[in-house]
């Protein structure tokens, strides 16, 4: 990378991004627009593409489109509209593609996110963002030698999201590409499924002059990476064009415009094709289809129902309730961990009796969730339904360990119980189980008697001053309890008893 | 003695009927079988529905008995009555290979909202009718089951490029047809051939099941023995649908019967120098216009509304989006693959054997010059600059109908030209369409009336055009003038034969 410093420039990279919306319908007719169906059996006349039908536009893609384009900060269009892009391709039944490329749904925008933990943003604007229809997939053909064409996706609804070329790396290009998932997935708009193409990625790769150094050779858009369908994908096929192109950045004349293909199992990108020979779409205004209009009043109601966004709460979590910023974006990854959280965190707060703040509640709470619930979670897929053990009991079973009535061990216990059982009540659990915790002072008191007797040694080095001996001996006394009796309570007895 | 299916009207069969004459169900049974007999002399069906089908599917169409088949709830205003039905629109079950080798064999899954609602009316259909491929030529010479000829002299084309309809209404074996109008498709065949032409509002008729050739022009059109014919399968097909997002909410107005509320201010337009018509046209023409005047009262010349640059501006426009349009002809999903594909290697191959055999010449001319407007580094010159001129174009129409209701112009500047005779000169062939274009390019209303015949023996008529949404006042006016002319009568006219 020297020789890009000493020829003032730097990577900068864009990325367009296709997202599915979760409809029930298609874009443009009536079929129910899913992802995984028996090939061909979502399909009509219409999205076939046979003579004499027409698209009529699907207004329910309306809503998800337009709160995400606000979410990005994209400046709605109160009137856009559809052309159509020609080309042929068996999965494409009209050869030509329905999108919008001259008066596009919203236009600029702005995507910020936090670079590592805390520290600066990585700021990214958004050019626009506009609706389209999606294609059909090549499959299996019945016959073989033959390809056959699934056209279940074909008319599907998808916002392509079009960046500036405001990325300077791939581990920049991965970080804010699952930060819009995260988004997307969050407002409901998109399920964010990469594997399924409900999410796809290209990326612009080029260079740009550094500051104060216009004009320098070599800067411009040289490749575009198609088809990143995995965050590991564009991090890696971002970060392997960047070094391709800076080792050729001396010899201009090796320079030209390409779109490449990122092989995975190869670790390279391939050439697909020299943008001079790029097929000439030959982009006219889709005849069939009014303009799409919106009045500024529903633009407002939408922007005004949107809800706080996963940076946005992800900040409130840090600044108010003082969590760590790598576990507030652990608990922010997934909207549906994100809710249960702030469920159990509110419920937590509101339990009687011990639990402090509302920000030690909450710090309880991220504390289990994160530890506990994430982990058995992610071993059967994070899904709000079923969910593992309901908010609610999670935040009664932490104000007891709150309020110092059961141990952290004996928690443990009561959660597991209550993964067999989640419509056990933790209180009755506690009680059935025998795990409420041992306060009694004269019992605990015979405990530890018994446990100085038994090492004499320890105890005296403790009475002189190796205060490190406390801890053994608590866990002996804690052994003897199985675990119930109160640690802060054993330690001030044994501490008063030496002492003495 | 000619029968009375051949030349009544359905108007006046409903009235025949109603005075103990034989029903449409019976007229329209002995119409089939006489299709059956004569059409190989004009070509006008590409394809005939079975007896048995029209039996099973045609509530009241004469079954083997001789009995009609009870309809279900009342009867439609049409019932009993059916028509011929362009090749590029979709019937169910039926083919519709728009006059193309490409789609031979295709037969449409689905049928068309006019289609629909004709038999929501208790219409039938006799068969497919002939026509250029993909709506494209002005003769019916473009089509692979070779040319429609003219009822009233077989040496003559029908027009086109709903030239299969209009010949089946003049050889009286339809009542009707739906049509398709472009830059005149339903109205020049209507001329050709002394049947009434009507072309709505862009809007007013859905075209969902419209093959389609140029979107932002295509229409669906009807022809007809009269213009009341006319407006009753108007009123049974037109207004809003939602399968088809560019027809408009515009209420659909009855059609008035009787004289109007009021006088209509008609404007003339006159053909330029570079439009002259053939002498008999001409003559025509001024009697027509003489006769329009007893109807209309003092018509005003209107600053000529058509330019030659029209059918230039209509030919760029309509071959874009042709060439659009007609893309998805590949091969893959449906048509004929042909044989040449069968060992292709590749898609690109693929598609490039099936549209060379499968396209014809004329649609081959088109979708090349529809592509090469909209590439880059051309479309400027000429996409966009036809674009503009058709803005201008619609202006200049808004603007004469501030001073006007109606516009009364020459239909073609003669009458049905021979077989072959303007094949070798595309140029020629497209400025057939210079009296029809401007219409559609604006988007309105229109109606071809014939008016009378040239020195060949060939119908003429002219054209009347209303600002949009005016079928209504159009249709009035126009079955106010047919009565003036009462072609119908004439001993000449095939369907009096
Ligand atoms: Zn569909």
């Amino acid at each position: 990378m020297e020789s890009l410093k000493a020829g003032g420039l730097r990577p900068s990279v864009g990325l367009e991004i296709h997202a599915r919306l979760v409809t029930r319908r298609k874009l443009f007719c009536g079929c129910p627009s899913v992802a995984d169906a028996v090939d061909n059996s979502a399909i009509c006349p219409v999205c076939m593409g046979l003579p004499g039908t027409l698209p009529v536009f699907n207004e329910d893609v309306l809503e998800p489109a337009v709160r995400l384009g606000l979410a990005l900060g994209c400046a709605i269009q109160p009137v856009s509209r559809f052309d159509r892009k020609h080309y042929f391709y068996p999965d494409l039944p009209r050869n030509f593609q329905i999108t919008q490329l001259e008066r596009p749904l919203g236009l600029g925008g702005l995507f910020a996110i936090p670079r590592g933990d805390g520290g600066d943003e990585l700021r990214v604007r958004i050019r626009r963002i506009h609706l389209e229809e999606d294609a059909g997939r090549l499959a299996a053909g019945p016959v073989p030698g033959m390809v056959g064409v699934d056209l279940n996706r074909a008319g599907a609804p998808l916002v392509e999201i079009v960046t500036e070329p405001d990325l300077d790396d791939g581990a920049a290009a991965r970080a804010w590409v699952l930060r819009l998932r995260q988004l997307m997935v969050h407002l409901g708009v998109c399920d964010g499924a990469f594997e399924s193409g409900s999410l796809r990625c290209d990326a612009n790769v080029g260079f740009v002059a550094r500051e104060g150094r216009g004009g320098a050779v070599g800067a411009g858009a040289w490749t575009e990476l198609k088809n990143l369908n995995s965050p590991g994908a564009i991090q890696r096929a971002v970060d392997h064009e960047i070094a391709r192109l800076s080792r050729r950045i001396g010899s201009l004349d090796a320079m030209r415009r390409e779109t490449r293909a990122w092989d995975a199992a190869a670790a390279r990108t391939v050439l697909l094709r020299v943008k001079e020979g790029s097929p000439d779409y030959r982009y006219f205004r889709e005849p069939d289809l009014p303009d799409v209009v919106l009045q500024q009043a529903w633009i407002a109601d939408q922007a005004a129902r949107l809800p706080e966004s996963p940076l946005d709460r992800e900040r409130r979590w840090r600044e108010r309730w003082g969590l760590a910023a790598a576990d507030a974006a652990a608990l922010g990854r997934e909207p549906a961990v994100a809710d249960y959280f702030e469920a159990v965190a509110s419920a937590l707060a509101g339990e009687p009796g011990g639990v402090g703040s509302p920000a030690q509640a909450a710090r309880l709470a991220a504390r289990w969730v994160l530890t506990e619930i994430l982990a058995f979670w992610q071993g059967v897929g994070i899904d709000p339904d079923p969910c593992p053990v309901p908010a609610g009991k999670l935040a009664s079973l932490l104000g007891l360990l709150a309020a110092e009535r059961i141990s952290g061990k004996a928690a443990k216990g009561v959660l597991e119980a209550l993964r067999a059982d989640p419509e056990a009540d933790p209180p009755a659990l506690v009680r059935d189980l025998g795990l409420e915790m041992i306060v009694d002072p004269d019992r605990i008191r015979t405990w530890c008697r018994e446990v100085i007797a038994a090492h004499p040694a320890e105890a005296a080095s403790l009475a002189s001053g190796k205060t490190g001996l406390l801890e053994f001996l608590a866990g002996r006394v804690l052994a003897k309890s199985e675990g119930r009796a109160s640690p802060p309570l054993v330690k001030n007895i044994l501490r008063a008893l030496i002492s003495r | 003695m000619t029968a009375l299916w051949r030349n009544l009207t359905m108007g006046r069969m409903l009235a025949e009927s109603g005075r103990g004459g034989s029903t449409p169900h019976e007229a329209t049974g002995a119409m089939r079988e006489a299709a059956g007999r004569e059409n190989s002399r004009w070509g006008a069906y590409s394809w005939l529905a079975p007896k048995a089908e029209m039996q099973a599917r045609h509530a009241g169409f004469p079954g083997p008995d001789g009995a009609g088949l009870p309809g279900s709830g009342p009867p439609g205003p049409l019932a009993g009555f059916a028509c011929a039905v362009k090749a590029n629109l979709a019937v169910e079950g039926w083919p519709c290979d728009c006059g193309s080798r490409l789609l031979q064999g295709y037969l449409s899954p689905y049928d068309a909202t006019v289609v629909r609602r004709l038999r929501a009316a208790g219409c039938g259909f006799l068969g497919v009718a002939a026509m250029d491929e993909f709506g494209m030529g002005s003769s019916c010479e473009f089509s692979c089951h070779g040319p429609v000829r003219n009822p009233w002299r077989p040496d003559c084309t029908p027009g086109g490029s709903s030239g299969g309809g209009a010949a089946a209404v003049a050889a009286g074996l339809a009542w009707f047809a739906l049509g398709s109008d472009t830059g005149g498709s339903v109205r020049l065949p209507a001329h050709c051939c002394g049947v009434v032409g009507f072309k709505p509002t862009y809007g007013r008729i859905s075209r969902f099941g419209l093959t389609a050739y140029a979107s932002s022009l295509d229409t669906v059109g009807i022809l007809a023995r009269s213009v009341g014919d006319a407006a009753l399968v108007y009123q049974a097909i037109a207004g809003r649908d939602p399968h088809d997002a560019t027809t408009a909410v515009v209420p659909v107005a009855p059609c008035p019967d009787g004289p109007p509320d009021r006088q209509w201010r008609v404007g003339v337009v006159r053909p330029g120098p570079a439009q002259a018509l053939e002498p008999a046209a001409a003559a025509n023409f001024t009697q027509s216009l003489g006769i329009a005047g007893k109807v209309f009262g003092k018509m005003k010349d209107v600053d000529s509304l058509i330019d030659e640059v029209d059918v230039g501006v209509y030919t760029i426009l309509a071959f874009a989006e042709a060439a659009s349009n007609l893309a998805r002809f590949d091969g893959s999903l449906y048509g004929q693959r042909g044989r040449q594909a069968e060992g292709g290697r590749s898609f690109g191959r693929m598609v490039r054997a099936v549209r060379s055999a499968g396209f014809g010449p004329e649609v081959k001319r088109r979708i090349l010059l529809g592509t090469h407007v909209l590439s880059t580094g051309y479309r400027a010159r000429t996409y966009d600059r036809a674009q503009a001129a058709r803005r201008r174009l619609i202006a200049a129409f808004a603007e004469g109908f501030s001073r006007c209701d109606l516009l009364i112009l020459p239909t073609a500047s003669g009458g049905a030209f021979p077989l072959g005779s303007r094949l070798a000169d595309p140029a020629a062939m497209y400025a057939t369409d210079r009296f029809t274009v401007p219409a559609s390019l604006a988007g309105l209303p229109a109606v071809t009336i014939p008016t009378g015949l040239d020195d060949r023996g060939l119908p003429l008529s002219v054209q009347l055009v209303g600002p949009p949404w005016s079928e209504a006042t159009l249709l009035a006016a126009a079955q106010a003038l047919e009565a003036e002319f009462r072609f119908r009568e004439r001993k000449e006219a095939p369907w009096n034969r």
